[in-house]
């Protein structure tokens, strides 16, 4: 995520600030399938969304969402080793989650409306 | 933590611990704590599957880019609950530091308060002092006046009839 901050290509930056701009909707809409720890929440973005991104990035994020009262959390002693931090949704981590996702919904249905004659090839009329 | 890590590679994690820790000196203590423990926990955690300890601190990513993220995320969502101008200016120039768009909010608040300071002390001052405070473009005139006639009291002339 760093190294592509360093790439000169536009596209490589547009990409970067799209994933970022998901990744709250995506560590939201992780948390919905129940408890988890930063490590697994990573998990998830990493195998399902396909977001690669530097791991420490997600802590910050998590903290935030913490504040704006969207989530909670729970330090739980771990049977080996260090104690995880869990965090799950809520009222208001629910309804917020859901609120984005309608968002995304509608907003990607349109782009790609938009989109559709590039991967088509028609644009070169 | 994996046994097979060495002396040195414990050594590596707690620098990058301790680095962490202080770049989130300006954090209150709790939750600075409680953010280091958490760093913590996902690297000894990442070595129980992998012993190189180099590219475990390396895909968490820069401690003192870490520290920054923490204190733009959390310091924010202050900013938004209490919407102090102080606040704003010291997050703000936080941010400065961290990128372009970040610089030209910092520069667009400090004009901003500036400005609205400057005119609320004006404002304040007219009725104690009417004469000396004026709308600033009076101001501008009067001030190129004076200049205008002090360049006139050592005009060039007047120097060269005196020195005859």
């Amino acid at each position: 995520m760093y190294s592509a901050k360093h790439n000169n290509g536009s596209e490589d930056k547009w990409e970067v600030q799209l994933r970022k701009g998901c990744l709250d909707l995506a560590i939201l809409a992780s948390l919905s399938r129940g408890r988890l720890y930063g490590l697994e929440i990573l998990r998830v973005l990493q195998q399902d969304a396909q977001l690669v991104l530097a791991e420490g990035t997600v802590y910050p994020i998590l903290s935030r969402l913490k504040q704006d009262g969207l989530l909670h959390s729970e330090w739980v002693e771990a049977d080996a080793g260090h104690p995880r931090k869990y965090y799950w949704l809520t009222d208001a981590g629910h309804q917020r989650a859901e609120a984005m996702a309608r968002a995304w919904t509608d907003f990607a249905t349109n782009l790609n409306r938009t989109v559709e004659p590039l991967l088509n090839g028609k644009e070169h009329v | 933590m994996s046994s097979a890590a060495t002396a040195d590679g414990r050594d590596s994690i707690e620098l990058y611990l301790s680095r962490l820790d202080a770049a989130l000196h300006t954090v209150p203590a709790s939750e600075r704590e409680e953010f280091v423990r958490e760093i913590r926990g996902h690297i000894f955690e990442r070595l129980e599957q992998s012993n190189d300890v180099a590219a475990v601190l390396a895909g968490v990513g820069d401690p003192e880019e870490l520290a920054k993220q923490f204190c733009t995320e959390t310091s924010l969502v202050q900013l938004a609950r209490t919407g102090s101008p102080w606040r704003l200016m010291r997050t703000a120039a936080r941010w400065a530091l961290s990128g372009s768009q970040g610089f030209s909010m910092f520069m667009v608040a400090l004009v901003g308060y500036g400005l609205g300071a400057s005119f609320y002390i004006s404002a304040m001052l007219k009725p104690i002092f009417p004469d000396h405070v004026a709308s600033s473009s009076t101001t501008g005139i009067s001030i190129s006046d004076s200049t205008r006639r002090r360049k006139g009291t050592i005009s060039p002339d007047r120097t060269s009839r005196s020195t005859r």
